[in-house]
Order: C-alpha cells, then structure tokens, then sequence
C-alpha cells in the first residue's frame, strides 16, 4: 500500500451483481438499476422486458430452459451463433440509447 | 410443413426457423420450440396437400382457409394435348425405346455384311421379339380412348 492510499483508501473494485429473475405470466423483466447478470429459468416461452436501461451498460441475461424467448423490439442482434432450442442461452445486451431504449445483443447457446 | 401470410404472399416453411422476428420488431429465438398454438398466434399453420392424380392435375394457389384453419391448394385440371398427339408423342417414344434396344445388337448385322458371319439365332428371334411387342403395344396406344391412360401406358420394352 502506498503513502497515498493510506490517507485517502482505494474503495474496492465493485464485484458484479446478479439477479434470479422468475416470469411472471410468460413475461420475465430485467430492471437494469438492479443487478449486472439476470439468471432466469423459464418452463415456457417467455417475453423479456427490460426497465430503467443505463446507457452503455452491459448487462448479462441467462436463460436457462428450452423454450422460445421472446426479445423486445429495441433490441438487434449484432453478433452471436445460431440459438439452438436445447442449452442455456447468454444475452449480452449494450444500451446504445438511454433515452428511446435501444439495444445491441450478442446471443448464444452453450452446446 | 407449414405456412404463413408475409407481407401479403404465402411463405411456406419446411421447418421452423430458431430465430424469428415479428411484425412489431421483436425477436424470438428458439421459436422452433414454440408449441402448436403459439405458432398460430404467429401466423403459422399446417399446409395440407391434398391426394390428386398427378398425372392429369395440377396442384397451385395455396392459400389460407379460415374454416379448416390451414393453408390449401386448389386442385386443377392440367392443359393436356390431345387424344391424338397424346398418341403419337407415346408412340415415338415407344418406337425410341426398341430403337435404342435393337442398337444393342447391331453389331450383329454389321457383321454379317461386312464379314458374312451369320447372325446368332436368337439374336434374330430376340431382335423380332422387338418388333413384334412394339407393334402390338402400338396397336395397344391407339386403341385407348383416356388421356391419363395413355400418359401412364408402359413402353418399356
């Protein structure tokens, strides 16, 4: 530790925070303020909606089960493989646009 | 199979695909695992081929039926010729067929006049045999009254 940090401590690097999300009535919704990494497990198919969306904020989006998910019109695809219907599946979702909500995802399935 | 109205044509569809977007933008992945009556709510319906002769007709026009919520074809007659050119189209291809058989054996006759080497008996019994099923079969074709008879009468020899 150096001189200067013992008057003024370096605050620890914040860790991410993660989220278990649980659908309601097919819809699961990510509130961005809330968590870095959403975990949801769906038991059929599911709309995702996203809230308070933080501009350039990553957000990770894990979708275990294998059923169709659903994503809101703000968001485009940009990279990822094709989805396949068995494998947990990983949105990555960068708010380009904070103010009219607007998206970019990398999507993929683990196989 | 299935099909769905896309911007005002019928888009027919071997399998669903895993990612699809919507009308209002959204994206859906994994729709291939979206059961029957969600892929209605998305437009997508079974395509039912009917049973017709496809010899004689035709099958075209699938469209949505509303009452058998499904996708159709209509069925229809095909421009066929007429009884008489169904006859001679069948007849050259008849005598076509027995030309390409008799060329198998020829070669026999070439060298008959070539080198004076008689013919093998069966090849001459064998080549009549030719022509006497291409003249009964002929007889055969002309003596049919129905297009999809004609179409489907054999002329393997």
């Amino acid at each position: 530790m150096n001189k200067l940090s013992t008057f003024f401590p370096i605050p620890p690097k914040p860790v991410g925070v993660a989220h278990t999300v649980t659908p309601s009535s097919g819809v699961a919704t990510c509130n961005f303020e809330e968590a870095d990494i959403f975990n949801i497990t769906i038991t059929g198919a599911t709309t995702l909606s996203f809230t308070n969306p933080q501009l350039a904020a990553v957000k990770d989006i894990i979708v275990t089960g294998d059923f169709a998910i659903t994503l809101p019109a703000s968001v485009e695809e940009i990279t990822g493989n094709t989805v396949d219907e068995a494998g947990v599946t990983l949105i990555q979702v960068l708010c380009v646009d904070q103010t009219t909500p607007s998206y970019f995802a990398t999507i993929g399935t683990s196989s | 199979m299935k099909a769905r109205i896309e911007n005002g044509e019928v888009v027919e569809y071997n399998t669903i695909p895993k990612t699809l977007e919507k009308t209002t933008g959204e994206t859906i992945l994994k729709a291939n695992t979206l059961s029957e009556e969600e892929l209605k709510q998305l437009g997508f319906y079974d395509v039912v081929v009917p049973t017709y002769n496809n010899v004689i007709q035709d099958i075209n026009n699938l469209h949505f039926d509303s009452s058998q919520e499904c996708f159709v074809y209509d069925i229809v007659e095909k421009e066929l010729d007429s009884l008489e050119d169904l006859k001679t189209s069948k007849i050259i291809e008849l005598k076509t067929n027995a030309n390409v058989k008799l060329a198998e054996t020829d070669w026999f006759l070439l060298r008959k006049a070539e080198k004076n080497i008689e013919v093998p008996g069966d090849v001459t019994i064998s080549r009549d045999g030719i022509r006497s099923l291409v003249d009964s079969k002929e007889t055969e074709i002309n003596a049919l009254t129905d297009k999809e008879a004609i179409i489907t009468f054999d002329v393997l020899l």
